[in-house]
């Protein structure tokens, strides 16, 4: 069993293969050797490292180069179904996932999400991508007005 | 926390993803583009590496209207582009959109695709235009595809642009009977003068465009892939007119005779790369299948890559002609055929510079 510490000071204790999951602490173990200590996680709250820690538990026995390759080949909208309900989590916690399995160098983790985002991204103009990661418009004035009237001018072709 | 917060490299991988889909995905990318200042950095640096092939594969009219109203907004205001034009190589357009699920031909959409192609198009050089024709279409159809040719042909300037053409059938092999060439006659004049290369593919051609591939002057680049019914006479034709050809490739195609071979040893000494048809079929006035193949490269000094894994009428008079004349040659390809012993002990010894592939003796 392995020690993971959040950086709010929650300590996990999980099975070795599923810590392994983490190409991060796959590498702490090996250069630490048998240890007690628990590994300081200082980016990972503990909210977010007990979804990581739910993820790797589920996915503890996907071979890690397999598992990289089906995901690589699968399309955009193609998510298991439970990896789908996984990351039915509000925005923030999506993101923060994100950054923790980029963190931890979990890749199938850090693709799914990425998916996940992509997915919310797909079909949608840029006022409503703005609208829906709640992002500032930062070009110009001048763009904008004429963002505008581009837009005015899709409504139009759509409504000829 | 919003994407905007993330690292690039993590909204970057985020919008990789976007790539993955191959229906919409120039569309979604260059929304993302129009989102904030960093979201076009980061696209332009997605597109600086991944941009090659635009695919408008078909679907609904409204993610073309979409994907020309967020150029359109690129191109009127002073937002970066996020890709150079140049990078775009190939487009590959779907002629489905033209035609609502119905079957009835849809206005909008000839008007949107043409105002696409133009935006896409004109700020680029070199670049392959590609046609996939849904095959099965009714005569009033064809003449619609007509009129949307003709509409690209007057609306755009794209001579300067297009060297590279490929228009292809579906591959419905049991509706090939519907022979159409969709008013290429007129958007071959279009591009003829300047088209460097030219790909066909499952796509039964009619007298009238055998006449306009004469006047390809500039061709170096020729495919024809699974052809039925190839009006041998009007591409041999046109071949004498293709001094500067440097590559041609026949595969899946039937009925042809020697003549074909004959008429590329005459008129195009530059070739030098040739991927020989199968099944070439004896023709009263070429007895010996071998003769045009040999003249060919005895003619053809420059023949760097020779496929003759379709070709079945390989001896050792042929043999003796790719190891004495082909001194250019790097590939050759034997792979149907076998080799006898004695054959085979001539080709690594007398032709060392080539890299032959065929199936070893027994």
């Amino acid at each position: 069993m392995v020690q993971l510490l959040s950086s709010d000071n929650e300590t996990f204790t999980v099975d070795k293969q599923v810590a392994e999951r983490s190409i991060l602490i796959k590498n702490m173990l090996e250069d630490v050797g048998e240890s007690d200590a628990p590994i300081p996680l200082p980016n990972v709250t503990a909210k977010i490292l007990k979804k990581v820690i739910d993820w790797c538990e589920h996915h503890r026995g996907d071979p890690v180069s397999q598992q990289e390759e089906i995901n690589d080949r699968k399309r955009l909208t193609e998510i298991d179904e439970w990896d789908q309900k996984f990351m039915e989590v509000d925005q923030e916690t999506l993101f923060e996932i994100i950054l923790a399995a980029n963190y931890l160098d979990i890749k199938p983790l850090l693709d799914i999400g990425c998916k996940t985002v992509a997915n919310m991204i797909k079909g949608k103009s840029p006022e409503e991508i703005r609208r829906t990661f709640n992002i500032v418009n930062d070009f110009t004035p001048e763009v904008r007005q004429f963002g505008i009237i581009s837009h005015c001018y899709f409504l139009a072709m759509l409504s000829t | 926390m919003a994407p905007s917060s993330l690292p690039p490299e993590i909204l970057q991988a985020i919008l990789d993803k976007l790539l993955d889909d191959d229906t919409d995905y120039f569309a979604d990318i260059i929304a993302c583009s129009l989102v904030s200042r960093t979201w076009n950095h980061v696209v332009t640096y997605i597109l600086s590496r991944s941009l090659n092939i635009v695919t408008l594969r078909g679907g609904q009219v409204e993610n073309l209207v979409r994907l020309s109203g967020l150029l359109e907004t690129i191109a009127e205001n002073q937002i970066t582009l996020p890709y150079s034009p140049d990078d775009i190589k190939t487009i590959n357009l779907d002629m489905s959109y033209l035609f609502r699920e119905d079957g009835t031909y849809d206005e909008k959409a000839q008007e949107v695709l043409i105002h696409l192609i133009e935006m896409l198009c004109t700020q680029t050089t070199g670049l392959e235009l590609s046609f996939n024709h849904p095959v099965a279409l009714l005569n009033w159809q064809e003449d619609r595809l007509k009129d949307f040719y003709q509409s690209l042909q007057q609306t755009t300037n794209l001579m300067d642009s297009v060297e590279r053409l490929a228009l292809q059938g579906l591959p419905r092999k049991d509706s090939a009977f519907v022979i159409c060439n969709y008013g290429l006659s007129h958007l071959f004049p279009t591009f003829s003068p300047k088209l460097r290369s030219l790909e066909f593919a499952n796509f039964p051609l009619r007298y009238a465009v055998y006449l306009l591939l004469q006047s390809c002057q500039e061709l170096e680049n020729v495919t024809f892939r699974d052809f039925r019914n190839l009006w041998e006479d009007g591409l041999i034709e046109a071949i004498t007119h293709w001094s500067k050809l440097r590559s041609f490739t026949m595969t899946g195609c039937v009925h042809i005779t020697p003549l074909v071979l004959h008429s590329l040893a005459t008129h195009c000494p530059d070739l030098e790369e040739l991927v020989v048809p199968r099944n070439l079929r004896y023709s009263k006035s070429c007895p010996d299948v071998n003769i045009s193949m040999i003249n060919l490269i005895e003619n053809c000094p420059k023949l760097s890559k020779l496929d003759l894994s379709n070709y079945e009428s390989i001896d050792d008079n042929l043999l003796r002609v790719i190891v004495e004349y082909a001194h250019n040659l790097r590939y050759l390809n034997l792979q149907n055929f076998w080799l006898s012993s004695r054959q085979y002990s001539h080709i690594p010894t007398s032709a060392p510079q080539a890299n032959p592939l065929y199936n070893n003796p027994a």
